[in-house]
């Protein structure tokens, strides 16, 4: 815990999926330690095979990823992923349990994470009896109780209806303040990477980074939605996935509606 | 009204059963009176005791062995492709096999020093294929995130198999395993008819036994205890699979 932070990279990083399909073309980029990117792209543009990367579930066919620590990194699912038959705390602890932590450790770890989520109350909950936005929650828990060093977040939030989503962004983003994690969120929607990340690349369909956006320094969290420089950092980020900007921003708008109502 | 039903139709079939073979004067190695199927009962109780034990004894031992192959070939098979490409086709030519067919083999191979052996290893026969393949289902769909979630949890082999795939197999498992005691009790009945005269003394044994000497009332009450053994068996691992499950799967919402 003591060491430097050493900045999390990716060089030249290649994946072939059986030895042809090509899902990520020589990638190379650098995240700075406590900081917030979101990488944004359509559908099956390599979002998800950066992250799974990046946490060591894929290795490259060519090029390396330096500094990505091990047991130190925090992966949310798509999906909650928890374990049906067990509760909301042993879902928490799960993962602290197999690195062997003593009990008290883990106690008030998973106490901390699920007090971090808000779901101190419904520690001896069943997924079953949670909600799709504390299924989701608990996962995040799960992340954040190991304090992980690196945070990476794959779409986790898309399932959930349009209100759950805006809150647990919010909420997010405290964890993120409080964590002081360096965040790489994969998200498909625009305004979401606006209102989140501090900096957000843009991937398109053949696996290349074509842009690197920094976003605007926000004085009022509460009303950054309402600024013009949310509005602006929407329309870069459209312009960037090589869309008209105004197309693209209605486009995002409908394609949050179309989820929130599945 | 679940239980009162059942139990009224019962009633009125066995009232009506009693009263036709009196009335039609049925003659009682054809078709014997229910009464005289209880007292058949009531007077051997011992001799039924006995038999019922030593069938229960292989159908358990049988099913038992057939539930700790079944789930560790199931385990071997989900781990290695290899191993089930080698040892599929066997497990499939000895299931498609008719039983009755290898089971003198079996006991000319092993019935000679031990016939309950060799009555257990033809009604594992039987049992153990069901569990096998659900299990191996079971297995093989769980949630690939959640195998991911142990990966990045650096999770053991033995932590993988107890944390996550034994529970999330379980629904399947268990399902084998009610179809597995149905057949191995099958199994067993099957072996023993098979064994004949003297090699065994269960209930089957009792009623090619009784059928030998016309004595229908002793092969109906042999009968009717090989259907309870059944019943009670299969709603045991009901049971089982209740308490194991009701709290967090889905078929108990």
């Amino acid at each position: 815990m003591t060491e430097t932070p050493q900045n999390l990279s990716l060089q030249n990083v290649c994946v072939d999926y059986d030895n042809q399909h090509r899902a990520l073309d020589g990638l190379t980029c650098s995240f700075e330690p406590g900081s917030f990117t979101a990488l944004v792209g359509p559908s099956g543009c390599g979002k998800s095979t950066v992250l799974r990367t990046v946490a060591g579930l894929i290795a490259p066919s060519h090029g390396e990823v330096v500094g990505a620590g091990d047991n130190d990194t925090g992966y949310v699912f798509q999906e909650p992923t928890l374990l049906a038959w067990r509760n909301v705390y042993d879902n928490v602890a799960m993962p602290m349990r197999f690195a062997g932590l003593s009990a008290s450790e883990i106690d008030q770890r998973v106490r901390h994470a699920l007090q971090m989520v808000g779901l101190q109350e419904r520690h001896d909950a069943l997924p079953r009896q949670l909600s799709g936005g504390m299924k989701m929650r608990v996962s995040l828990a799960r992340a954040l109780a190991n304090r992980p060093r690196l945070l990476l977040l794959d779409e986790p939030f898309a399932a959930l209806d349009e209100m759950t989503r805006m809150r647990l962004d919010d909420d997010l983003r405290d964890i993120w303040q409080q964590a002081k994690s360096t965040v790489i969120f994969v998200t498909h929607s625009i305004t979401e990477a606006a209102y989140l990340a501090e900096r957000v690349l843009v991937m398109r369909d053949d696996g290349r980074l074509v842009a690197d956006l920094s976003m605007p320094t926000r004085q009022d969290d509460s009303h950054f939605r309402a600024q013009a420089s949310y509005h602006a950092a929407c329309a870069s980020i459209s312009e960037a996935l090589g869309h008209d900007a105004h197309d693209a921003y209605d486009s995002a708008d409908s394609r949050q509606t179309q989820e929130a109502t599945d | 009204m679940r239980y009162l039903l059942p139990v009224l139709v019962g009633c009125l079939v066995l009232g009506f059963w009693e009263f036709y073979v009196d009335y039609a004067e049925i003659p009682k190695f054809v078709l014997p009176a229910p009464s005289a199927i209880a007292s058949a009962l009531a007077n051997d109780a011992a001799g039924f005791a006995s038999a019922t034990w030593v069938t229960l004894r292989i159908t358990g031992f049988a099913f038992f062995w057939a539930l700790l192959s079944g789930v560790g070939l199931a385990i071997i098979f989900s781990r290695s492709r290899a191993a089930e490409m080698a040892v599929y086709p066997y497990v499939v030519t000895l299931q498609v096999t008719p039983v009755v067919a290898i089971a003198p083999l079996i006991l000319i191979w092993v019935g000679f020093d031990n016939v309950e052996r060799a009555l257990v290893i033809i009604a594992w026969i039987v049992a153990f294929f069901p569990v096998l393949t659900n299990s191996l289902q079971g297995l093989r769909s769980i949630d690939p995130q959640l195998h991911d979630l142990m990966t990045l949890s650096r999770a053991n082999g033995w932590q993988r198999l107890t944390t996550l795939e034994l529970p999330a197999a379980l629904p399947s498992i268990l399902t084998g395993a009610k179809i597995s005691g149905g057949l191995a009790l099958i199994g067993a009945v099957v072996a023993e008819f098979v064994a004949g005269s003297g090699a065994s003394t269960g209930l089957a044994w009792r009623i090619i036994e009784a059928g030998n000497r016309l004595e229908i009332a002793s092969m109906f009450a042999a009968l009717l205890l090989l259907s309870a053994v059944g019943i009670v068996l299969f709603y045991t691992l009901s049971l089982i699979e209740w308490l194991c499950l009701r709290r967090w799967h889905e078929s108990f919402r």
